[in-house]
């Protein structure tokens, strides 16, 4: 057992400040870091020490181990969290920080390892029995072999090509008969691809849903899990809605899931906060997909529907106690939804959005949780990653949360920057998604609906009135331009007050 | 006085006929409009309209291309006042320019191609993503200033057109 009293927060934006937030709450002091670039962002100040790092790329800040860790020792901390992405789930990092003699706030480096390889996560999932698709990944590539084996698979199957990915050199079979046809286009366009013909054949999902099961363990041997959540909605495998429950599971389902997420936490000996994925098929089979060994970033969710407090769960085992609660203490009570808001143009191909944020807005319902890393002022360049906030709603029914995000996300505006808002609002007002019939495939298939719609009458008058009476204010704001004092410019306003 | 708009990528004419702190009324393509001005602080607007029903919206300052963003009901609108350059698309750009940094795959139109705006002059690959640009306007291919493989900083020209007048 060892107290945890600081920490050094090794990322930025909303995780820090998430990370700061609980730390507040257990009276851990907190430093921070920050390249130049984010020197104006709000996680700075909010902790208790704040550490530049300079440099303008990645590598030398924010993935820059020898420097965050050196900074670590300097700064006397007793451990490190990672956050997300960057280095949480770099087996080196977490090496590099035990090394250092301080605790790295996740699994060990080993078990970040061994789930961070593709080929040995499936290992270590098949020998805990955890279901993978069924697939043929082997040596023999003549069309006979390939012909058996997807037989074996049952169709329908997936022929994908071994070199990349993006789509070339794919083709779903629906039945044997078009197998062979399928299989020489599809190496034909691989080797045109890739210049490597080779393939490997998959069971094809139909509908498939993205269910992904939270897994919390602690240092005793305890593992439990909070339940699932259904991150279907996504856009190019990036994840725009997430929810839990997840519409499409029956509580024996669930169960199953579930316990089979408990499974490979305990086969690997697992510690902290992780995340068990699958694929769902709409005949109740799932499988494995991978394991993501931190906390993700659609983890409120699960915090609003079970009341549990993840990041203080993840310091509590990392200090080696004894989980506090049992798995028959862990419930999941009425229905939250997060949406993730991106500073993208989706009128423009969702092309990255750059600018800086005027006014960010407040939601007013109650069960809203706003989590955000910027504020007005703050510049939005393509330096970083284009998520800006979370938006997270409770509500008891899916219903209401569906409503209470769609209105809650009208005051969340981040003006003076494109957003995913309005493509956001779409889906949560499509028909289908309303009836929780919610696959990977969902954009995709409603694309032209997702379409931005062209404005009816009365909406043209309102942006017509809302223009002059802006233009209004401007004009009567560049009359007053030379009286009105420096200060009131959004990026100094905090300066205000300061002598 | 009236002025040509682009909201949401189509020209509407608008006219300004009254403005003060109650009151904002105005035609928009020969439709007259009125709305009571409940609340304003700064770029928040409540606006009620003939019923009484409350709109509550967000405007957005100017851009550095003359745009506004108007937020409300969901719907997120674009609206500037319409130059020569501007297109019936949702572009305003007037340059056929990378929009952020990134790698030029390739160049889809020759020198003295005709095009018109809207059609795809280049593809550019940034951030993991592919993306179109267009011709702004409609014209003629004057010169390729960047070769595929080119990687290119925001704002670089990658084809020049000459407009050519409509």
């Amino acid at each position: 057992m060892r107290a945890i009293r600081s920490i050094l927060i090794a990322n930025r934006g909303e995780i820090a400040l998430r990370i700061i937030a609980t730390a507040r709450e257990m009276g851990i002091r907190t430093v921070a870091l920050y390249s130049t670039h984010d020197a104006a962002l709000p996680h700075r100040r909010m902790a208790d020490q704040s550490v530049h790092l300079a440099g303008d790329t990645l590598a030398e800040t924010y993935l820059n181990m020898d420097a965050i860790i050196a900074t670590a020792k300097q700064s006397g901390v007793d451990a490190i969290h990672p956050g997300y992405g960057f280095l949480s789930e770099n087996a080196a990092f977490a090496r590099k920080v035990a090394d250092a003699g301080m605790i790295f706030i996740g699994p060990s480096a080993e078990v970040i390892a061994q789930m961070g390889d593709k080929i040995t996560a499936r290992e270590a999932a098949m020998k805990a029995g955890i279901p993978l698709i069924p697939g043929y990944n082997g040596e023999h590539q003549d069309a006979k072999t390939l012909a058996a084996e997807a037989k074996k698979i049952g169709f329908p199957v997936i022929v994908k090509a071994s070199a990349g990915g993006g789509g070339k050199g794919m083709r779903v079979v629906t039945e044997a008969a078009a197998f062979d046809e399928s299989l020489a286009q599809a190496k034909a366009e691989a080797k045109n691809a890739f210049g490597d013909d080779r393939v490997f054949v998959e069971k094809y999902i139909t509908q498939p849903r993205h269910i992904e099961v939270q897994v919390f363990s602690d240092a005793h041997g305890n593992h439990l899990h909070c339940f699932e959540r259904e991150c279907s909605i996504q856009r190019r495998h990036q994840k725009i809605i997430e929810e839990s429950p997840s519409p499409a599971l029956s509580p024996d389902l669930r169960q199953r899931i579930c316990e089979t997420a408990v499974d490979i936490a305990r086969a690997i000996g697992y510690l902290g906060a992780g995340t068990v994925e699958f694929i769902a098929d709409t005949d109740g089979s799932f499988y494995f997909l991978e394991m993501n060994t931190r906390l993700q970033v659609e983890h409120p969710v699960t915090e609003m529907v079970t009341g549990l407090d993840l990041v203080r769960m993840q310091i509590e085992v990392a200090e080696g106690k004894l989980l506090a609660i049992k798995q028959s203490d862990i419930v999941q009570h009425g229905h939250a939804i997060e949406c993730r808001i991106c500073a993208e143009d989706p009128d423009r191909q969702f092309m990255p959005a750059t600018g800086m944020i005027e006014m960010v807005g407040k939601p007013t319902l109650r069960h809203v949780r706003l989590e955000n890393g910027y504020e007005a002022g703050n510049e939005i360049t393509t330096h970083y990653d284009p998520m800006l906030a979370k938006l997270i709603v409770w509500g008891k029914t899916r219903e209401v949360a569906a409503k209470k995000l769609s209105e809650s996300l009208q005051e969340v505006v981040f003006a003076g920057i494109k957003t995913n808002r309005a493509y956001v609002q779409r889906i949560l007002h499509h028909p289908e998604f309303l009836k929780g019939e919610t696959y990977t495939s969902f954009v995709v298939i409603h694309k032209d609906a997702l379409e931005a719609p062209a404005l009816s009458g009365e909406m043209l008058k309102l942006v017509a009135a809302a223009y002059l009476g802006a233009a209004s204010t401007a004009s009567s704001e560049a009359n007053t331009k030379m009286t009105q004092s420096i200060w009131d410019t959004p990026a100094l306003t905090r300066f205000r007050n300061v002598s | 006085m009236s002025k040509s708009v682009l909201i949401a990528g189509q020209n509407h004419s608008l006219t300004d006929i009254r403005r003060d702190a109650d009151t904002i009324a105005g035609c928009i393509d020969g439709d007259a409009f009125a709305f009571r001005v409940i609340h304003r602080d700064g770029g928040w607007l409540v606006l009620a309209d003939e019923t009484g029903q409350q709109h509550r919206l967000y405007v957005s300052a100017s851009n550095a291309k003359g745009e506004r963003h108007v937020m409300m009901a969901g719907m997120d609108v674009t609206i500037a006042v319409a130059t020569r350059n501007s297109s019936g698309g949702a572009q305003t750009a007037t340059r056929a320019a990378a929009p952020m940094p990134g790698t030029v795959q390739a160049i889809r139109v020759t020198v003295g191609a005709a095009v018109k705006a809207g059609d795809i002059v280049a593809i550019m690959e940034a951030m993991k993503m592919q993306m179109s640009i267009t011709a702004p306007y409609d014209g003629v291919v004057r010169a390729i200033c960047v070769q595929a493989g080119t990687q290119v900083s925001e704002g670089t020209e990658l084809v020049q057109i000459e407009a050519s007048d409509v």
